[in-house]
């Protein structure tokens, strides 16, 4: 049997920040207050909360509808929030993000728990943050991958040159289907490039002198690769700054050969 | 694990009925209470149980721990998802085992989700000040309270009554850690000062030591410059433009050195180890490990097996059972096997402001190795 607890489905709860804190305000609360407070704490709603319920939220749109319906000579600061919140939706925390994102796309958030019991709130911006997350580890891979062939290609005079280094690097029964740099994975791709004396020959032009710091910066790329390509388990912050070094790491070589040129 | 004499009597006092239902153990690193408070937590009759540790990799390796060891389901609280998800389940079921770090006890959502939450034993392993006053009564209401600790620190643990384990470290006789001795030039020990000087006090990462070996302070650096491209948000301004020129700076330095006499003196730290059942080279980081293990797969002949948790370490299975091989891991190894075979060579690729932290868990783990340890000696 399946148990879909351990399987980190996209699930609400995942869009929410560990840090999250949730400031909730009385309807008695004038805008001005509110206001204040959202600037404070940079976010765009409040919840609106009475007897322990939440009646409402104070938004910006909310804010922006009712001034509408306010008397000229009145200074809106000073107005309550009661009459200018709007309702947000209720989920589950263990909701499909897929069923709730028309609700952030439609509302810019939506409230997680039921009226009674407020236990977060998912905005649109938890949302972008979440999938800027979730793809940048790809996004600093491909760029890497890419830099590691053209470093390799800027190292060597000739095509000719690069595929007698492919396949000086690979035993004879080992050798890749194709010696096209396209062609190679990652990990071959870095067997070619790491091989001694492909290094010292061409390589190190471009990569530097020492071989050394390409293994202990690029190595640990491949298990990263797997992990993320594999989709074992988040990627740490940890393994998140190796591939950035690497991929910084990389662009300036990609620079410093430029310059040589 | 078979317990050794004196963790069995440990674990007799502990499940003594008689025994006080608040209790610290005062340990020393090394002497496998956290074992013993595991076979505890084996027992049925344990009840719920709520573990406080200090890092999340602690966390993990109770939750492994706890699962193979104890059989037990584990809940580990390791961000809002997770909180969320206990407050969702709602009351735990019976036997059930939460672990928190203490960096996510003070979410608002761990709180909620432990809020109202029985427990019949709570494990503190290692508290620091503040914890006391933050539990309060989820302390009071549990049943059961252990407090695990290697050094005193203030809390309403204090008044309790208090157990010194009577479990042995098992000290390393002197004999077996032998030191490898490097000389570092004048221009390495200058570039080092300077980088750490520089690491420590830079705007966009700060690290509290520095940097002593060359992949480490290179990994570091390279993390300054790249620093602004994890997160989201505004475009560096100059000052960050300053700080990142300075650490290229020093990469492109530090990538213009000669030899590294580390690896000379590794190289020699392996001859003098010779051959064991098991030889295994550790570093304190993973740029370390790779740094280490291009230059052994440029002059070794034997097989290199870089392990991973879970690896096991022996190499098994029909083909690779051949003594030729030559392990590398981080210095998290010790934390993560408990049984190591009886002629382990260890040749240690140190850093030396975790030395005392990594020797006591090298120890814990596994205490009749052979060491070399390579020892940096500055320019005269």
């Amino acid at each position: 049997m399946v148990d879909a607890q351990k399987h980190e489905f996209l699930k609400v709860g995942r869009l929410i920040p560990d840090e999250q804190e949730i400031v909730r305000i009385g309807p008695r609360t004038t805008v001005g207050s509110a206001l204040q407070l959202m600037q404070q704490h940079e976010f765009d709603q409040l919840p609106v909360v009475a007897g322990g319920e939440v009646v409402g939220v104070f938004t910006y749109r909310s804010l922006a509808r009712g001034l509408g319906l306010m008397r000229r000579q009145d200074d809106p600061l000073d107005a309550e929030v009661d009459d200018l919140t709007e309702d947000l939706e209720f989920v589950r925390s263990s909701d499909d993000v897929a069923k709730v994102l028309r609700f952030i796309d439609r509302d810019g958030a939506v409230l997680v728990g039921d009226e009674t019991n407020l236990l977060a709130v998912a905005t649109s911006e938890d949302v972008t943050r979440f999938l800027w997350a979730q793809t940048h580890p790809f996004v600093l891979l491909q760029d890497i991958e890419l830099a590691t062939r053209e470093l390799g290609r800027l190292a060597c005079p000739s095509e000719e040159t690069l595929i007698e280094c492919v396949r000086a690097a690979f035993p004879p029964e080992g050798t890749p289907h194709s010696c096209v740099l396209e062609d190679l994975t990652l990990g071959e791709l870095l067997q070619v490039v790491e091989n001694g004396p492909n290094y010292g020959r061409h390589f190190k032009k471009t990569f530097g002198n020492n071989l050394n710091y390409v293994h202990a910066t690029l190595d640990p790329v491949l298990e990263i690769r797997n992990k993320v390509f594999h989709f074992r388990g988040e990627v740490s912050v940890e393994e998140l700054e190796i591939l950035a070094a690497a991929h910084k790491w990389l662009l300036r070589k990609i620079t410093k050969a430029g310059d040589g040129q | 694990m078979k317990l050794s004499q004196g963790q069995v009597d440990l674990l007799k006092r502990l499940t003594d009925p008689e025994a006080p239902s608040r209790i610290v153990i005062h340990a020393v690193v090394g002497s496998g209470v956290g074992r013993v408070v595991t076979q505890l937590l084996a027992r049925d009759e344990t009840g719920n149980a709520l573990i406080l540790t200090g890092s999340r990799l602690l966390r993990e390796q109770w939750g492994r721990r706890l699962q193979e060891e104890a059989g037990r389901h584990v809940t580990e609280l390791a961000g809002a998802a997770s909180a969320l998800e206990l407050i969702e389940q709602g009351a735990s079921r019976p036997g059930d085992v939460i672990i928190v770090s203490f960096d996510v006890l003070e979410s608002s959502l761990t709180s909620r989700a432990l809020l109202g939450r029985h427990f019949d034993v709570v494990v503190i392993d290692n508290p620091i000040e503040w914890l006391g006053r933050f539990l309060g009564k989820t302390l009071w209401d549990a049943g059961k309270v252990i407090v695990l600790q290697t050094t005193a620190v203030p809390g309403p643990w204090s008044d309790w009554p208090s157990l010194t384990t009577t479990v042995p470290r098992v000290e390393p006789d002197p004999a077996d850690i032998a030191d490898v001795d490097f000389s570092l030039g004048i221009e390495e020990t200058d570039l080092f000062a300077t980088a750490s000087a520089f690491t420590m006090n830079n705007p966009t990462k700060r690290w509290n030591d520095g940097a002593e070996t060359r992949p480490s302070l290179h990994q570091r650096l390279l993390r300054i410059v790249s620093a602004q491209s994890t997160e989201p948000g505004p475009a560096v301004d100059q000052q960050l433009d300053a700080t990142t020129e300075t650490a290229w700076t020093l990469l492109d330095r530090l990538e213009g050195m000669g030899p590294d006499p580390r690896l000379e003196a590794l190289d020699r730290a392996l001859s003098e180890a010779g051959r064991g059942q098991l030889t295994v080279v550790t570093t304190a980081s993973l740029a370390d490990l790779e740094y280490v293990a291009g230059h052994l797969a440029e002059i070794r002949t034997e097989r290199l097996r870089i392990w991973s948790r879970g690896d096991p370490l022996l190499p098994s299975g029909p083909g690779v059972a051949s003594p030729r091989e030559l392990l590398l891991a981080t210095d998290s190894i010790y934390g993560e096997v408990d049984e190591w075979p009886e002629d382990v060579r260890i040749v240690w690729w140190t850093r030396p402001s975790n030395a005392k932290q990594v020797l006591d868990a090298l120890i814990a783990a596994a205490p009749r190795v052979r060491v070399w340890r390579l020892r940096a000696e500055a320019p005269d």
